[in-house]
């Protein structure tokens, strides 16, 4: 046999004796209406090209959602203290989505195993989904939430916005007032955060006033959304 | 020319006359740079790195709480203005607006390449008393997008302070404002309550 017979996946040698290889040669790729833009796919037997548009945009999100006004006994949506007094002084919203009536999480990716509770926090029995300070890998990410509050009385409020674990306020600051003190209208809180490492964000206060730490559920969400990896 | 010298993708046998073949040696892919759990892209030419999930392009203007006094007192004729001294934009072809050229990190809108977002913004105006109230609305060049929303004064109890909403698909550039609709009892001694609480944020989703 000469050499010149001798060919790859029915690609010959030049002149120089190179045989030169594209990924369409290989016996297990096959392309369609190849554009720029596409991504080579495993289809379960060969490999194909699809739009990267088919793709899932966003791959990880995690929404905790109270959804239910509650008296009496149990926690729901209150805000975090670490004092036991009944006026709060510290940092975090908590956010109940046990899925059992009163707040559902959903979730997708591997945000759901990222929840962390601050430490000292007397909660409820174990099992449930108690959202207060959220773990956030590498990447960028959009932050929701919106909150009502409950204070003990008209003149009480809170200023409140997305932080990070150094207290670094991540977006919008937006005030709670109690009902009898002009709350009124949308409270949407935002975030933006581009990580190069794991940190951890909360919904926390830039200041706050006779803010109890009592339940008050209802439009109640946390809202995390990865939209793409680290920027530079 | 002996058997020997023959290579595929350059690379030449070994001394058992095999051909050791990677990804990288194929005459239409482009390797460099790939990190963990990135695909081969598509580039019109060759399949080079990149990341097979997408990303969301964002302009974030709001202030981290930084300090500044509204730049102007509101009026109808002009836009909502926002503070971002550290302004975020991830959108390629995107330019932050100023309008009237009142500098020091105020800005009043984007320019946006054609594509598909999600927008919402907030203004917290300054008032003279409990009439004040300021209706604005997203614009797309001069084209009303998504709902109307109000700023008002904290002692109105007749009116409802809202963010504006909008979705909007455009082929082409276009300059996206927050229109000042309506005005009543606008304070000319303005303070920092826009700079600390008011926002505009864009998402490009397609």
């Amino acid at each position: 046999m000469s050499h010149n017979k001798i060919t790859v996946n029915s690609q010959a040698p030049t002149s120089a004796g190179d045989i030169s290889l594209s990924t369409s040669n290989l016996s297990d790729v096959a392309y369609s209406s190849l554009s720029s833009n596409d991504l080579i796919e495993y289809n379960g037997s060969s490999y194909e090209n699809v739009s990267k548009a088919s793709t899932v945009l966003i791959a990880q999100s995690l929404f905790s959602n109270n959804n239910k006004d509650a008296t009496g006994s149990g926690v729901f949506a209150f805000v975090f203290t670490d004092s036991t007094s009944n006026d709060n002084t510290a940092n975090s919203l908590f956010v109940d989505a046990q899925n059992s009536g009163y707040g559902i999480a959903d979730i997708t990716g591997s945000l759901a195993t990222s929840q962390v509770s601050p430490a000292g926090l007397q909660i409820g029995s174990s099992g449930k989904r108690f959202y207060c300070k959220y773990e956030v890998p590498t990447g960028q990410y959009i932050l929701v939430a919106s909150t009502r509050g409950f204070f003990q009385d008209s003149t009480g409020n809170s200023l409140m916005s997305w932080m990070d674990e150094n207290y670094n306020v991540l977006g919008n600051a937006v005030e709670i007032l109690p009902a009898s003190g002009g709350q009124r209208g949308s409270k949407k809180i935002f975030g933006y955060v581009n990580t190069n490492t794991t940190i951890y964000v909360h919904l926390g206060f830039i200041s706050t006033s006779k803010h109890a730490r009592a339940r008050e559920a209802n439009g109640t969400t946390v809202q995390i959304l990865r939209i793409g990896d680290y920027q530079s | 020319m002996s058997h020997n010298k023959i290579t595929v993708g350059s690379q030449t046998p070994d001394s058992n006359g095999n051909v050791s073949v990677a990804l990288n040696n194929l005459g239409d892919v482009d390797t460099t740079g790939v990190q963990a759990n990135q695909t081969l892209i598509y580039n019109g030419s060759s399949y080079v790195a990149g990341n097979k999930e997408g990303v969301l392009g964002v302009i974030f203007l709001t202030s981290n709480n930084a300090s500044s006094n509204y730049p102007q007192t509101l009026n109808a004729a002009d836009n909502v203005y926002w503070y971002a001294p550290t302004p975020i934009n991830t959108i390629t072809g995107a330019s932050l607006l100023d309008s009237d050229s009142l500098g020091s990190n105020w800005y009043d809108g984007v320019t946006l390449p054609a594509g598909d977002y999600i927008i919402q913004c907030s203004l917290h105006g300054d008032f003279t008393g409990s009439t004040g109230q300021c209706k604005f609305v997203l614009k797309a060049g001069s084209t009303a997008i998504g709902c109307i929303a109000e700023s008002a004064d904290p002692s109105n109890n007749s009116e409802y302070p809202s963010d504006a909403s909008a979705y909007f698909s455009s082929g082409s550039s276009f300059d996206l404002t927050a229109d000042i609709q309506t005005l009543t009892a606008a304070n000319s001694t303005t303070t920092d309550l826009q700079a600390k609480r008011g926002y505009l944020y864009v998402w490009k989703v397609a």
